[in-house]
């Protein structure tokens, strides 16, 4: 082969691989389609925008991406949405921003983006409210005159709607083509209407139907109907005009200085706050409607089937927003001696023994003793926790009860305080379950997450013996059994000379609020080995190894645990069948420890379910004896 | 008495002071009856028979029952009128069930959701106006057609349909153009309605709420609901960690509801990744 052959051969090489590399760096970046049996981002889907799906399901007007979704590649990198007509701003892909519907993209989070920075709107009269500087300026025009103001450096609500609220408030007096007219304002926007209507005039605290207006020729009189207004809670009276008079108060109807000035000036009483409930007093809804939304009431159409009385004048009332009546109101009352208020909640779930019934309260899972260290066969016994018993968190919100179901599975549960005032305050959090059973010390236990500490029993195995760990409660540890003699390899009977057995016991970290699993007949093979996978934690087989008395034909072949010449007498017994000072443990004792270490572990072991149905299994497949004592001689 | 005898005795009747007296309040009981229906039940009498008297109210009879009717079925499928990605949701209070749209949605389990419809109200606006299309064009053929039948020359050129949710009503505008000729001209470029909704609350607390869904995972009901007096707000948690929010206007018993699946939890230790 000559050089030049050499030199093309050698060029040709460079070249190909310079292909390939540029090749590869090009399909990293650009939309590919898998190979079967993965999942692709797919820009769009049977399931939406920017999910991870087989690529089977991508739409293929769209592109995929050989990555995650949530890597946010190409279009589906996330940012903000800001609708540039209504000035929303919301995280979303760039995929689903459309811009012919008036989306605008933004690659940097909403907090990051300078147009959805948050502030305090207030526009004219209608109250302030927290929200973006764009959405402001979309709101304005729909109230025209109005005055807009934004307060970046407001971003509170409570402050913002201190700001939104009038201060200088009367009538504007303003002509028009059929004669004077008047509208009660705020003194900016009375002066903004100089604009279009000169000579506007400011009466501050004046109504519209002052006497000193309708002198004037203002032709604004009183009426007896009645209205809310937007961002306030109280009733109103309305003018003739349509103008907003005081708060209702019928006992002032008749006096005419309650029609010239707005009540709390030029002698005209501010009315004390309603009290929804005395609907027999002076201060009921029927005659005012001073409400006060923060405690337990605000303005609302008159109900005959919600409100309890009916307004003197108008057709507006003020609601009560406590819960007097419907669902879980009485039980309420029983339990706790009073009705809920507004904004309160509280947790619930089915009652174990009654599945007609409701529990109220905080759920307690697995009780404690001994200085916070739960001991089986005692206090496991009924967790509150059954298969297919979920919390629920209760509420009382603007007069009703609501019902609000945390996660199911018991992956969350229902937590509920009380604050200062005596109201109940709940919410679903969290049941962080997960990484209870691989801690090997109380400390750790605690830590974990929503576990719990029992001792009596262990999950936990010597993996070079397979012998469940016992609890050295010195160390806060488990450790492996130190018992002298002969030890076992692997499980077996074996013989233990009873003068070195370890007698401490074992230990476990168990869920305190035992999980769910998903036990339907469309259960993922996942979640059904899952809940193999746990329940069979614990389990562990009790070798014992009897030999017949001579005098056993005499007695019925009975066994006595300690031996004797009358019956089955116990030659020797694997470890887990002994009790803390080295005896044959009882066998109801020995099941019942380890039927409620099962419970505890999840939807394990044998018992009803959360409505007190029974489950399909029996003790007798929890726990099987093999071997027959009847005929043997040992 | 007899036959002849009977008929003679009402004629008698028939003549006398008291008769007349009596049949004129009869005939007056009747026409002022009739005058009651009429003035009661005039636009329903007018769109019966085609009688047309100005095209803004003939337009807004005819489409006033489409326009509700597509209104409730948006607010309820979570913003579409055929939503592409829903869950089918049985509404108790309802008493039937509705496939509710995904507004926010991911497959996976302990991941945030991917927002499916960040312009929600411009979304909303488009799914009326396409779902009152066909009605509309039918309702503006059968107004031209009226006025040719009344002698008028009627031009038609079709437009399109604009609708905008603005606090506690909805605009439809439609920007069709008729122009009637009879001796004079007439020329109508657009026609407007307004329906009462609170539509465009309800879709920016919807907005909210898929923020913190996001962001969060959940939405706060309690504060929500402690800011907004006159909302109900109800979140209803599915066993595959979806989540069907209720947004119930208390005054006028108006519903928005939609399904977001977010940072859902799995049983078990894996669940169904």
């Amino acid at each position: 082969m000559n050089m030049k052959t050499k030199k093309r051969d050698l060029a040709l090489v460079i070249l190909t691989a310079g292909i390939l590399i540029a090749g590869l760096l090009v399909l990293q970046n650009s939309p590919i389609i898998s190979a079967q049996g993965s999942t692709v981002c797919a820009v769009h889907s049977s399931l939406g925008w920017c999910q991870d799906v087989d690529p089977s399901l991508a739409d293929p007007n769209y592109p995929t991406y050989q990555t995650s979704c949530s890597n946010g590649p190409g279009e589906c990198a996330v940012g903000t949405c800001v609708n540039t007509n209504q000035g929303t701003c919301l995280s979303s892909s760039q995929a689903a921003c459309d811009p012919s519907l008036g989306g605008q993209f933004y690659s940097t989070s909403p907090d990051n983006t300078p147009v959805c920075q948050q502030g305090c709107c207030v526009i004219g009269n209608e109250g302030g409210s927290i929200t973006t500087k764009a959405h402001c300026d979309a709101m304005a025009p729909l109230y025209p005159g109005a005055t807009e103001t934004f307060r970046a450096d407001v971003t509170d609500q409570i402050q913002c709607s201190i700001l939104g609220a009038p201060t200088v408030q009367g009538a504007c007096v303003y002509s028009t083509g059929s004669g004077k007219t008047c509208k009660f304002d705020t003194q900016q926007d009375c002066l903004n209407m100089q604009k279009t209507f000169s000579g506007a005039t400011f009466y501050k605290n004046y109504l519209c139907t002052n006497k000193d207006l309708t002198n004037q020729g203002v032709n604004c009189t009183k009426t007896q109907m009645t209205t809310c207004f937007s961002g306030q809670a109280q009733v109103y009276f309305v003018d003739s005009c349509g103008n907003q008079a005081n708060i209702y108060n019928a006992n002032e109807y008749n006096d005419p200085n309650y029609w010239n000035y707005i009540a709390g000036t030029n002698g005209v009483a501010y009315p004390s706050p309603v009290d929804v409930n005395n609907i027999n007093s002076q201060n009921s809804p029927k005659y005012n409607g001073n409400c006060d939304s923060f405690n337990s009431s605000t303005c609302m159409a008159y109900n005959r089937n919600i409100d309890s009385v009916q307004p003197q004048y108008g057709n507006y009332v003020c609601r009560n927003l406590n819960c007097v009546s419907g669902p879980f109101v009485q039980q309420f009352v029983s339990d706790y001696g009073r009705a809920p208020v507004n904004g309160e909640s509280w947790c619930a779930r089915t009652d174990p023994s009654n599945p007609n019934a409701v529990i109220f309260g905080n759920n307690t899972g697995l009780t404690s003793n001994n200085g916070g260290n739960a001991t089986l066969a005692s206090d496991l016994s009924k967790s509150q926790d059954l298969p297919g018993g979920r919390d629920f968190v209760l509420g009382c919100y603007n007069g009703q009860v609501t019902v609000e179901g945390c996660a199911d599975y018991r992956n969350q549960i229902c937590e509920q305080n009380q604050n200062s005032n005596g109201v109940y305050q709940s919410l679903c959090v969290l049941n962080n379950w997960r990484s209870c059973y691989a801690q090997n010390s109380s400390a750790a236990c605690e830590a974990a997450g929503d576990c719990q500490w029992i001792v009596g029993a262990s999950i936990l195995k010597d993996p070079n013996t397979y012998l469940p760990y016992v609890y050295n409660s010195t160390t806060d540890q488990l450790v492996p059994r130190s018992d002298s003699g002969n030890l076992l390899g692997q499980i077996a009977p074996g013989i233990f000379a009873s003068t070195s057995y370890d007698s401490r016991p074992g230990a476990s970290c168990v869920p305190k609020y035992a999980p769910g699993f998903d036990a339907s007949p469309t259960a993922s093979q996942n979640s059904a080995a899952d809940a193999t996978t746990i329940c069979s934690i614990p389990n562990t087989n009790c070798f014992v190894n009897f030999t017949r008395g001579a005098l056993a034909s005499l007695t019925g072949g009975a066994v006595h645990a300690e031996g004797g010449a009358g019956g089955w007498m116990v030659q020797d017994a694997h470890i887990t069948c002994l009790d803390n000072d080295g005896n044959l443990t009882d066998a109801t004792k020995w099941m019942t420890n380890f039927t409620n270490l099962c419970f505890s572990l999840g939807d394990c072991g044998v018992s009803a379910n959360y409505i007190n149905t029974s489950g399909s299994n029996s003790i007798n497949d929890m726990f099987k004896v093999y071997g027959n004592l009847s005929n043997s001689t040992s | 008495m007899n036959e002849k005898e009977g008929n003679s005795a009402k004629f008698k009747f028939l003549k006398s002071r008291r008769g007349q007296v009596t049949v004129f309040i009869l005939l007056g009981i009747i026409i002022v009856s009739v005058a009651a229906v009429i003035y009661f039940l005039y636009p329903q009498i007018k769109s019966t028979f085609g009688i047309v008297t100005d095209p803004q109210s003939y337009i807004q009879t005819c489409m006033q029952d489409k326009i509700n009717e597509v209104v409730k079925e948006v607010s309820l499928q979570g913003g579409s009128v055929n939503p592409g990605h829903f869950i089918l949701y049985y509404n108790s209070d309802l008493g039937r069930s509705y496939p509710v749209e995904y507004l926010c949605y991911t497959n996976k389990d302990s991941q945030p959701c991917t927002m499916q419809q960040p312009l929600l109200q411009p979304h909303i606006e488009s799914e009326i106006a396409n779902g009152i299309k066909s009605t509309a064009d039918t309702c503006f053929s059968n107004l031209q057609k009226s006025y040719q039948n009344r002698g008028y020359t009627a031009s038609l050129i079709p437009g399109n349909i604009t609708v905008e949710l603005i606090p506690n009503q909805i605009k439809v505008t439609f920007n069709d153009q008729l122009t009637l000729t009879r001796g004079n001209t007439q020329r109508y470029t657009e026609f407007n309605m307004f329906v009462n909704s609170n539509l465009y609350e309800l879709s920016g607390i919807a907005n909210s709420i898929l923020q913190w869904e996001v962001q969060y995972g959940d939405a706060n009901t309690p504060l929500f609901m402690m800011y907004y007096t006159h909302l109900l707000m109800e979140k209803k948690l599915q066993t595959d960690g979806t989540k069907v929010y209720i947004l119930t206007d208390l005054d006028t018993g108006e519903k928005f509801q939609f399904a977001t699946r977010s940072y859902a939890w799995p049983p078990g230790y894996g669940g169904n990744q």
